[in-house]
């Protein structure tokens, strides 16, 4: 968007794509001062930019950048800040089983669940779209996402207790009872909740993403032959590629609040299938491992980086289409 | 459209500021649930600022050591009697000067003791007395002059008349003409009549209106008639009566609390429900305050139920130091831990936090509270060496030092900590101690939460000065410097060495324990023997007889025959794996995992957790029931995690009875408690290492808190000491004599296990003992759920 707000300008047309080429700055002045007035307003609206992003900025800066400078400066000195230590607790960090397993479990996690939520939620879009809803509908796919925490996890011990809904089903079929919590069932357990929990409002996304393409290509495919699968193929999925890169990267920062439902249910240390990134987080909190904490927060920034840079450059729209 | 928008953006402006000013000129919160509070509402004001309550100990000068009944006359003066009325002091200068006169009973027209008092608007006072016995023996109006009126109350009087004992619970003259009268009678608070009714009548001492009466008995030690005699050859020949420290225990019990009429002594409300301690009025309500905080309302005419006025102040489940008065901002309710206020709409808020101020220290109990006419509050407070008069007024000039304000934290309650600010503030009256308790009653916080939120305030430098480290990672803090060595700050000399010893590490003292308790096996040498090792201990008990069935109406408490005794009778599975997990904690996690040899402690879990016995039920206070049933002869072994002197003497009675060290994994284990520590960071160390000090002296050691046994040898001295004059004014005088130094000596290993690898095996423990898993699957489990708690430690 600014790249396409930066061309407008420096080709000189207005914003608006209208009207007459204003003079630039060091175009020639008319006698009492006309130019130095208009210059004076585009000296303000250089600034005007920034100071609207100020506020925000401010808080990128105050609550994001800050801490994790403190973050990154933490991870090379010792608990209370005063020794420097040099990588040693990334040595520690990277050597630790604990964090080898958790780091593995949300790898997995995330490469399980952020595809099948994309599909699923995609495939509800494109159903919804077809079959037509209402307002209603659409609203009751966002409810999971209303639903606080402590219900989700009361919903969940009544389901997957041993003694839980679940295994009373089974049980009427014969079926002996699963420990879901205590096995690495929990694991599905968990995706299914990240993808119901999630599903709706990477639906309403999509739906967005599929209202932006125009009707007209569908129909000048149609009129060419294509069929409803060519024009998905051709037509839709290279269409909402902008809006995938924005789901998938919602979705992928979505899929470490599952932590909230893990550790209300199965505690500090759950079933090794469901101990996560942030499972050792918190531990070591607890423990005061502030620098072993700091070095691993500060290799897993590293890793979304090469995840959502190369993500973010490639989904992104074409300005030739 | 520009103009709304530069509005839009003036506004946001505005608010942004607005929000910026109205952040920093909030108070700072108070840290922790718990907190002691700051501030105006606090009673303490922040360091810096200005105004608090000031503490002045008012009590008459001639009425020192004395325990007294104090009034608030109609016209503002503060009145005061000497327990047998024979002295009154009177105040009107809200106790700066005090005018002593002869009291009312001077003149000898009273007979018999006094129990409780109170003081009608005349002046005159209603007073309970009872005999020799301290039974109650009627009530009397005492007038100025010394001349005395019956004042017959008829359900008293006749429980008097057909009931053995009867005791004033709460006398209190609520209004000109309304008295709240509360008793109980029954077969209970009488001792065998003597013939010599000496002064030392442990019936008659002062506090009978108070709450440990009123809880009729049930605070008292638990002992056994007979004891020391030869054991009863069967259950059935179980004759003799059980006493509880000399009360009967059984028979019919009645209680009754009700609105009096002081014209004509008839009762114009009953109020059976009522389960409390203090009470007071307005001009048409009656307020009646409940253990736990509850407040209900009665209108004062008819004593009927009204809504208005009720609520509840924060309180303990059961607060037995609590009083009420009402004031013209609505009632003011003194608890254990501050003074708070309650308006017309229940809504209550602290006054005056007690962290600072007398009315907290340990030992204390309210007895009452005045609000005098100027806006002073005046407490009363009872302890063993008598009552004190406290005066709090609030001093809007007082500054609060910085430098003189010290922070305590624990994750839990801790009497001792609360006996060391007495002595602190004694020794520093310009001290203010701030006692922060993160998991205080109600405040919603999880242990790990508090523990993240002291954390963060360590790494922020801004941690306690003083951390009692119970519950939190306190070799984690210590290793990661947090903690200052105590070595060249805290004197531990007076320390027994081998409790102090196994906190000395190469980098310094970081923590010691103030309190310890040792887990032991009773019992008789022959059969100690028999149990000498944890494994010859899981034989003797599984091979062993079988824990007696349960059956309706069988004497929990009876004897019996000695070869039909079970090795050891915990009263519930999570007694026994309690006493197994402090004797073994620390050598559970060994450098190669879980010590599977320690899992064979499920086994005996198992066998003898079998049977739930329930001595408890309320009536054995503060003993678990192995070293019951082994007091009383049922089981051949009593397993018994001591943290006090006297209860483990009483349960050594039986014959020949023998102490070892309970044969745990680790070796002469014993559990420290209070583990005191200096923040590193602490700007106001000398004053922090004067409060570890302080709790490791004499004074605070040898108070009896019930946090667990004393570290200190003088400590120790001093509670034995305190326990024979205790018993010397019974009414059959006593010696306690005790050789602390075979018991101490067996502790040598301090076990320090974290709370998370408790609840896992306590997990599995239960699997194993519902019969979910085998030993082996519960091993195997545990090893699953430890695998990662171990390798996050790596």
């Amino acid at each position: 968007m600014n790249r396409n707000f930066g061309t407008i300008w420096q080709s000189g047309s207005s914003p608006q794509g209208a009207g007459p080429v204003p003079a630039g700055p060091a175009g020639p002045r008319a006698p009492g001062g006309r130019f130095p007035a208009r210059r004076s307003r585009v000296k303000r609206g250089r600034w005007a930019p920034v100071l609207f992003l100020a506020p925000s900025f401010a808080g990128l800066l105050l609550f994001f950048l800050l801490p994790f400078a403190d973050t990154v400066r933490r991870s090379m000195t010792n608990a209370r800040g005063n020794a420097f230590v040099g990588a040693e607790s990334y040595a520690s960090v990277l050597e630790n089983e604990a964090f080898r397993l958790a780091m593995g479990n949300t790898a997995r996690f995330v490469a399980v669940c952020i595809p099948l939520l994309l599909a699923a939620s995609l495939g509800l879009a494109l159903l919804l779209r077809a079959v037509g809803g209402g307002r209603r509908l659409k609203t009751s796919y966002l409810l999971p996402m209303a639903v606080p925490v402590a219900s989700v996890v009361l919903l969940w011990q009544v389901l997957f207790h041993q003694q839980g809904l679940l295994n009373a089903v089974l049980a009427a079929f014969g079926a002996p009872p699963v420990d879901f919590m205590g096995t690495s069932a929990a694991f599905w357990v968990l995706v299914l909740t990240y993808v119901w929990k999630n599903a709706g409002y990477n639906m309403i996304l999509w739906m967005a993403g599929l209202d932006s393409i125009a009707q007209s290509r569908y129909e000048a495919a149609r009129v060419d032959g294509a069929g409803p699968w060519q024009c998905f193929w051709h037509i839709t999925l290279p269409g909402l590629l902008p809006t995938l890169g924005m789901v998938a990267i919602l979705s992928l920062l979505n899929s470490f609040k599952v932590f909230r439902e893990a550790y209300l249910v199965a505690g500090a240390y759950p079933h090794d299938s469901i101990y996560l990134l942030q499972h050792l987080f918190n531990n070591w909190f607890v423990n005061l491992d502030i620098s072993r904490l700091c070095a691993a927060a500060v290799l897993l920034a590293a890793a979304l980086l090469v995840f959502i840079l190369p993500m973010q450059h490639f989904l992104r729209p074409d300005d030739t289409t | 459209m520009k103009t709304i928008k530069r509005w839009t953006a003036f506004l946001l402006c505005c608010a942004l500021v607005l929000a910026c000013v109205g952040c920093a000129g909030a108070e700072a919160p108070a840290s922790g649930s718990g907190s002691s509070g700051g501030g105006i509402g606090g009673g303490v004001p922040a360091p810096g600022g200005k105004g608090r309550y000031v503490e002045t100990d008012i009590t008459p000068p001639d009425a020192q050591g004395e325990q007294l009944h104090s009034f608030l006359a109609e016209d503002g003066a503060l009145e005061c009697y000497n327990w047998d009325l024979t002295k009154k002091f009177t105040s009107t200068d809200g106790g700066e000067n005090w005018q002593e006169s002869d009291g009312p009973g001077a003149g000898g027209t009273l007979t018999g003791r006094v129990q409780a008092c109170t003081r009608l608007a005349s002046g005159s006072l209603l007073v309970a007395m009872s005999n020799n016995n301290g039974s109650t023996t009627g009530l009397v109006r005492l007038a100025p002059d010394g001349t005395t009126q019956p004042f017959p109350v008829a359900p008293l009087d006749e429980a008097i008349e057909t009931g053995p004992s009867t005791h004033i619970g709460l006398l209190r003259a609520v209004s000109e003409d309304r008295l709240l009268l509360n008793f109980f009678s029954g077969d209970f608070g009488t001792a065998p009549e003597e013939e010599d009714g000496g002064d030392d009548d442990a019936a008659s001492v002062p506090g009978g209106e108070d709450a440990s009466t009123a809880a009729g008995g049930a605070n008292g030690e638990y002992a056994l008639e007979g004891e020391g005699s030869e054991p009863a050859s069967a259950p059935e020949e179980e004759e003799e009566e059980n006493t509880m420290a000399g009360f009967v225990v059984g028979g019919e019990q009645i209680e009754f609390t009700g609105l009096i009429d002081l014209a004509s002594g008839e009762v114009i409300a009953e109020y059976p429900e009522w389960f409390g301690i203090s009470a007071a009025a307005d001009a048409d309500t009656l307020y009646l305050l409940g253990y736990g905080g509850e407040v209900t309302a009665k209108a004062l005419a008819d004593g009927k139920p009204q809504t208005k006025g009720e609520g509840k102040v924060a309180a303990e489940q059961y607060d037995f130091s609590m009083q009420m008065a009402t004031g013209p901002n609505g009632m003011y309710i003194l608890t254990s831990k501050n003074i708070q206020t309650m308006n017309a709409e229940g809504a209550a808020s602290v006054l005056v936090d007690g962290s600072s101020y007398s009315f907290s220290a340990v030992g204390n109990m309210a007895r009452a509270l005045h609000l005098l006419p100027g806006g002073d509050m005046v407490a009363q407070m009872d302890n063993d060496a008598g009552s004190r008069l406290y005066r709090y007024r609030w001093d809007e000039n007082a500054v609060l030092d910085p430098d003189k304000v010290l922070n305590v934290w624990s994750l839990n309650e801790n009497p001792l900590v609360r006996t060391a600010i007495s002595a602190m503030r004694a020794q520093n009256p310009d001290v203010v101690v701030e006692y922060e308790v993160a998991l205080s009653q109600g405040g919603g916080v999880t242990a790990e939460d508090a523990i993240k939120t002291l954390n963060t305030r360590l790494l922020n430098g801004d941690g306690p000065d003083v951390l009692i480290l119970d519950g939190t990672p306190a070799e984690s803090y210590a290793a990661r410097g947090m903690l200052q060595d105590l070595n060249s700050v805290v004197d531990t000399g007076g320390l027994f060495p081998n409790i102090a010893a196994p906190f000395a590490t190469t980098g310094g003292t970081f923590y010691l324990p103030t309190n310890m308790k040792i887990p032991v096996l009773l019992g008789t040498r022959e059969n100690l023997d028999k149990a000498a090792g944890l494994e010859q201990l899981i034989q003797m008990v599984q091979s062993g007889n079988p824990l007696p069935e349960l059956t309706e109406g069988y004497d929990v408490f009876s004897s019996l025959p000695q070869n039909t005794r079970p090795a050891l009778i915990p009263e519930t599975l999570r007694e026994m794996y309690d006493l197994l997990w402090n004797s073994g904690a620390a050598s559970v996690i060994t450098p190669e995992g879980l010590d599977k040899y320690g899992t064979d402690e499920f086994g005996m879990v198992q066998q003898s957790g079998s049977v739930s016995m329930g001595y408890s039920g309320g009536m054995v206070a503060q003993i678990s029931g192995s070293p019951v049933a082994y007091a009383s002869q049922r089981a051949l072994l009593g397993a018994y995690l001591v943290d006090d002197l006297a209860m483990l003497d009483m349960v050594m009675e039986p014959p020949e009875t023998a102490l070892a060290a309970f044969p745990g994994l680790g070796e002469g284990s014993f559990v420290p408690m209070g583990l005191a520590g200096i923040s590193a960071d602490s700007p106001r160390g000398e004053l922090a290492a004067q409060f570890v000090n302080l709790m490791l002296s004499e004074e605070v050691q040898g108070t009896k808190t019930g946090s667990g046994l004393p570290v200190t040898e003088a400590g120790m001295k001093k509670q034995i000491a305190d326990q024979d004059e205790l018993l010397q004014q019974q009414p059959t005088p006593e010696r306690f004599e005790f050789d602390y130094l075979p018991l101490v000596n067996l502790a040598q290993t301090p076990q320090m296990g974290d709370e998370t690898v408790s609840e896992m095996i306590w997990s599995a423990a239960q699997s194993l003992f519902s019969g979910e898993m085998d030993v082996e699957g519960a091993v195997a489990q545990l090893e699953q759920e430890l695998r990662n708690y171990l390798a996050e430690r790596q």
